[in-house]
């Protein structure tokens, strides 16, 4: 009887005493970073093209399509002299809350340019409410880190 | 006659001259077309609407082709959407294919049809034609590689404001849309080509890349900026207008530039309210400046008499804030000076109150001028002033109705101007006194005649038209010609200016006026549309509720309003009741003062308190040193208004005031009708701030009636002037307004008798050719941009870059004045300069000057009591 008691404990506990004998698959977080999958919905960044001018034309689809209201785009015109994107319009102010970002990637789904794209970074934390607020700049910034493959949504 | 005809599986009966187009629609089945718009010519070349009609081996397009019976169409057949599909691959062939960057994405026409009939992918691989992007007028851009030639904007210019300033040039796939030889597109109505455009060639300069079409939301309202309360649809972004366009349902489905971009108000404003103390401004809060203001005019009332305190409003205010004024200040106060008339705030005598306010019953509706075969324009250049009243014009004109006009300036456009006869408004009061009295004469004669008419038949025995012809100086065969046309037609539109409620000759004008209609009814020659053009804002409101001394005067009926409600108020109290009774006396003892007559006050310290309303009266009052005077002699000066205006910078309290477009209220059109205002959000919320000033007022002197807020002083003013207007505002702004009842009335058999005929040409005799101030100056609405507002934002693109004055091309040849010669224009005043532009346009001996240019002051020149301002023009340097 209590043979047979110890013997459904341990084979209810296969499994876990298994596990003794395996690598972990847990890693030590802030020492070590795991490798993310290709198609990781992390931070979002904006990109330049070869010609140094910003992908996004300020059309303000991902605000529109944005689920959670994260996007805020204010656009304006280019004129000679200054010119921020190769079309008509640019975004002069380009803000997204990531505080509200919920990372489902419909933005970059509706980029028609292929400006906006979305990092393997998950590391977004801060003491300060409005480090939350990812203007164009920082938004570009995030671009820049980006390498080739990692801009990539597959 | 109508016809039965199928519609894809519907039956409908149409009639006769329908287009396939129409009867689908009427079918509620949709056929997409880009070069259609129902209120433009059928062109029939963007050939997106083509349908199959069984029996015709091709294609038809469905706008164009007129219904016959048993007709059958198939508007979504293989064939037809295959045709759709080609026609609109061709469009894309040169159209750029990056709607995420072109501002009418979202809104746009073509991008909606390639989305639902096009083929999805363009096959075109060769380089697109391409032009270069330009403004193209103050508010349009042009961006000729979006156009696809639906030339619906040639069809506006040529055919609805007969400009004819918008042509396509070129052929083939070269073809451009451009203004004739390159000018600026600056039509009184340039922005609606950005509404009617269907994709984004042509768009509007001030909205362009603000926001996005669908983050907008839609509110109905209507124009508060001219007395035409034309329909319009705010578009706000987060509660700020950022566009307007017109709504459907309206006078017309255009709108002019002033209604679409006069929200733009980007001047300094000032926020705060600020005292005066030893010429320093001290800011001070809203509640303290309140208490100060009412602690001050109880007192100055209290110890000098009702009459020490008087209020200037302007025409930027809503009925209710006109109802409250005139309650506060007419019956709370009892004071007896109230005006709005900040130019010449001329005294109204008895007889030019009854003038004004028969005027204003028989005043006809603005949708009849279309419909008139003959349209007599009366010192008014109505696509100016009242620019959709001009769109009225137009389409008479533009389906064959006969026009005249009297007056300096040549109307525009081109085409109304054909019967000008060039006159001085002097000259063209008296031409029409003269016109009128002959009509009556003959009415008189005629057999159908009353016996009361005798008189005007004996009296205009003595004036005869060779006297107007010799006094005016116009030939006998203009003047017969014209009274034949005033007989003649069968339905007669007499369209008066505004300039002429600021002349001296209201009186003359206006009775000439009624005359004229009075004759024809006698006469039997059909219908008389007669339509004053007010002014600006919200004037009729301003007339009807009686913010100016000829209200009280003559109608009991309307303006009681006030008098009714201070019975009602003072009903209880003892202590309200004695101070009524005080009022109703005074008005009755000193009568009421306009504002020139309070300027005189204030000269001689008999007015010692006044609050101005959104008025500038020393930028405006037409003696610019005299108001000066007086007003810096008025002991406690408020001013209430948008920004720091002239005046506000002498004022002892300044308080901040509301733009139009950011109070809840109604205004009244021209011709009578309710309309309600939508807001957008403004820091001060929607009521507007008048209200506090004159409800803290009314409990400090414990009048009865609570002016809080716009909806109950509504409901108020809705019951005692019977507008019969329902009770929520919200549903009056939605709606197309309510008509008033009482209005259109006939004018009476009376106005047929001259009354002091001679004595009301009070004219001068004409001018010696040679004199030392040989001209007449001549002001008036030049651009619907010269009305007061704009100027207290110069940077508006509605107001002209730089100020200048117009002289008959004949005076500058004879004087050498060549266009942009800088010139001064000198009365015996004072002295402006500006540059000078030559015109065909302006009758010789005449200075023109627009009001309200950004920088020149018209009232340097004139001055209060002259009816006619005589200058002289000297070149600059020579």
């Amino acid at each position: 009887m209590r043979m047979n008691t110890a013997l459904a404990i341990l084979r209810g506990l296969r499994l876990t005493l298994s596990h003794f004998f395996k690598k972990p698959v847990t890693v030590f977080y802030p020492e070590r970073k795991r490798e993310v999958s290709p198609r990781f919905r992390g931070l979002l960044a904006l990109s330049l093209d070869e010609e140094g001018f910003e992908k996004c034309v300020g059309c303000g689809l991902c605000a529109r399509v944005c689920p959670s209201n994260a996007i805020e785009v204010d656009a304006a015109e280019n004129v000679d002299g200054e010119r921020y994107s190769k079309g008509e319009r640019y975004a002069r102010e380009y803000v997204i809350d990531i505080g509200r970002c919920i990372f489902c990637g419909y933005c970059v789904d509706a980029c028609p340019t292929e400006a906006l794209s979305m990092t393997p970074r998950y590391e977004m934390a801060d003491y300060e409410r409005d480090s939350f607020f990812f203007t164009k700049s920082r938004l570009l910034e995030n671009g820049d880190r980006l390498t080739e493959r990692e801009g990539r949504l597959a | 006659m109508a016809f039965n005809v199928r519609i894809d599986d519907k039956e409908t009966s149409v009639e006769l001259g329908t287009t396939v187009l129409q009867a689908a629609s009427e079918v509620g089945i949709y056929i997409p077309h880009l070069c259609y718009h129902r209120e433009l010519s059928l062109q029939g070349s963007c050939r997106v609407c083509l349908v199959e009609v069984e029996g015709t081996p091709k294609l038809q397009p469905a706008c164009s082709t007129l219904v016959c019976a048993g007709m059958k169409v198939k508007t979504d057949t293989p064939a037809v959407r295959e045709a759709r599909r080609g026609v609109l691959e061709l469009m894309t062939i040169n159209h750029p294919l990056d709607c995420p960057v072109c501002d009418k994405g979202g809104e746009c026409k073509l991008q909606d049809y390639v989305f639902a009939y096009g083929r999805g992918k363009g096959r075109f691989a060769f380089p697109k034609r391409t032009f270069s992007k330009e403004d193209i007028g103050p508010f349009v851009v042009r961006d000729m590689n979006r156009c696809i030639h639906c030339t619906r904007c040639v069809r506006f210019a040529s055919e609805v404001t007969l400009t004819h300033d918008v042509g396509a040039f070129d052929r083939g796939r070269e073809t451009s849309i451009g203004t004739y030889l390159g000018k600026e597109l600056r039509n009184p109505f340039s922005g609606n080509v950005t509404q009617l455009c269907p994709v984004g060639a042509l768009t509007d300069r001030v909205f362009r890349f603000k926001a996005r079409v669908w983050e907008l939301e839609s509110i109905p309202s209507v124009c508060p900026l001219c007395p035409v309360g034309c329909l319009t649809e705010l578009e706000l972004d987060s509660g700020r207008i950022v566009r307007i366009k017109s709504r459907k349902g309206g006078l017309s489905p255009w709108i002019c530039d002033l209604g679409r971009f006069g929200h733009v108000r980007d001047g300094s404003r000032r926020r705060k309210p600020f005292l005066r103390e030893e010429s320093r401004e001290v800011d001070v809060p809203w509640d303290v400046a309140l208490d100060m203001v009412a602690g001050r005019f109880r007192v100055i009332s209290k110890d000098s008499g009702p009459a020490s305190v008087g209020v200037l409003c302007s025409t930027s205010l809503t009925n209710e804030e006109f109802f409250a004024v005139n309650y506060v200040f007419r019956n709370v106060l009892g004071s007896p000076n109230v005006d709005f008339r900040v130019r010449t705030g001329a005294a109204v005598s008895a007889e030019e109150a009854e003038v004004m306010s028969t005027a204003r019953t028989v005043q006809g509706r603005i949708s009849q001028l279309a419909g008139c075969d003959s349209i007599h324009l009366f010192c008014c250049d109505p696509c100016e002033e009242t620019p959709v009243v001009g769109l009225h014009v137009c389409r008479a004109a533009d389906s064959g109705a006969r026009l005249t006009s009297v007056g300096p300036r040549r109307v525009t456009p081109r085409p109304l101007s054909r019967g000008w006869i060039p006159a001085t408004p002097v000259h063209a009061a008296m031409l029409l006194a003269f016109v009128s009295t002959e009509l009556a004469a003959r009415a008189a004669r005629s057999e159908n005649a009353q016996p009361g008419s005798a008189a005007a038949a004996e009296g205009a025995g003595q004036l005869s038209l060779h006297r107007a012809s010799q006094l005016t100086g116009i030939k006998l065969e203009e003047l017969s010609s014209l009274l034949e046309e005033l007989l003649s037609a069968k339905r007669l539109g007499l369209v008066v200016g505004a300039e002429v409620f600021e002349s001296p000759h209201v009186y003359l004008v206006l009775s000439s006026m009624l005359r004229i209609c009075a004759a024809r009814a006698a006469l039997g020659a059909g219908e008389t549309v007669l339509l004053s053009l007010l002014g600006e804002g919200n004037v009729r409101g301003a007339l009807d509720l009686g913010v100016f001394p000829g209200a009280l005067i003559t109608s009991p009926g309307g303006e009681a309003g006030g008098g009714d409600d201070a019975e009602r108020a003072s009903g209880s109290d003892a202590s309200s009741r004695a101070s009524g009774g005080e009022s109703s006396r005074t008005q009755e003892g000193t009568a009421c003062r306009s504002f020139s007559q309070m300027l005189e006050a204030a000269s001689a310290g008999k007015l010692r308190a006044l609050l101005i309303v959104g008025s500038d009266p020393i930028a405006e009052y037409a003696d610019r040193e005299a108001a000066k005077e007086a007003l810096r002699k008025v002991e406690f000066l408020v001013v209430q208004s948008e920004t720091l205006n002239a005046t506000a910078a002498v004022a002892d309290v300044y308080l901040p005031l509301q733009s139009v477009f950011e109070k809840e209220g109604t205004v009244l059109s021209l011709d009578g009708r309710l309309c309600g205002l939508s807001p957008q959000e403004s820091e001060y919320g929607k009521r507007s701030l008048l209200f506090d000033v004159l409800e803290s007022i009314r409990r400090t002197m414990r009048g009865k009636l609570s002016v809080k807020g716009a909806a109950s002083v509504f409901r108020e003013a809705n019951r005692l002037h019977g507008w019969g207007a329902p009770e929520d505002m919200k549903a009056l702004a939605a709606g197309s307004g309510v008509e008033l009842t009482g209005n259109a009335a006939e004018p009476s058999e009376a106005w047929m008798a001259l009354r002091d005929f001679e004595k009301k040409m009070r004219f001068e005799e004409r001018a010696p050719e040679r004199s030392e101030y040989p001209y007449v100056l001549i002001c008036g609405a030049l651009r619907v941009s010269s009305w007061g507002w704009v100027r207290e934002f110069s940077e508006h693109e509605l107001v002209p870059k730089e100020d200048f004055a117009e002289i008959s091309a004949s005076d500058a040849a004879e004087f050498e004045i060549r266009e942009g010669d800088l010139v001064e224009i000198e009365s015996p005043r004072g002295s402006v300069e500006v540059r000078a532009v030559a015109t065909e346009s302006l009758m010789p001996g005449v200075v023109f000057l627009p009001r309200g240019l950004a920088r020149t002051r018209l009232n340097c020149l004139t001055s209060g009591g002259e009816a006619v301002t005589r200058v002289r023009v000297r070149k600059k340097g020579a």
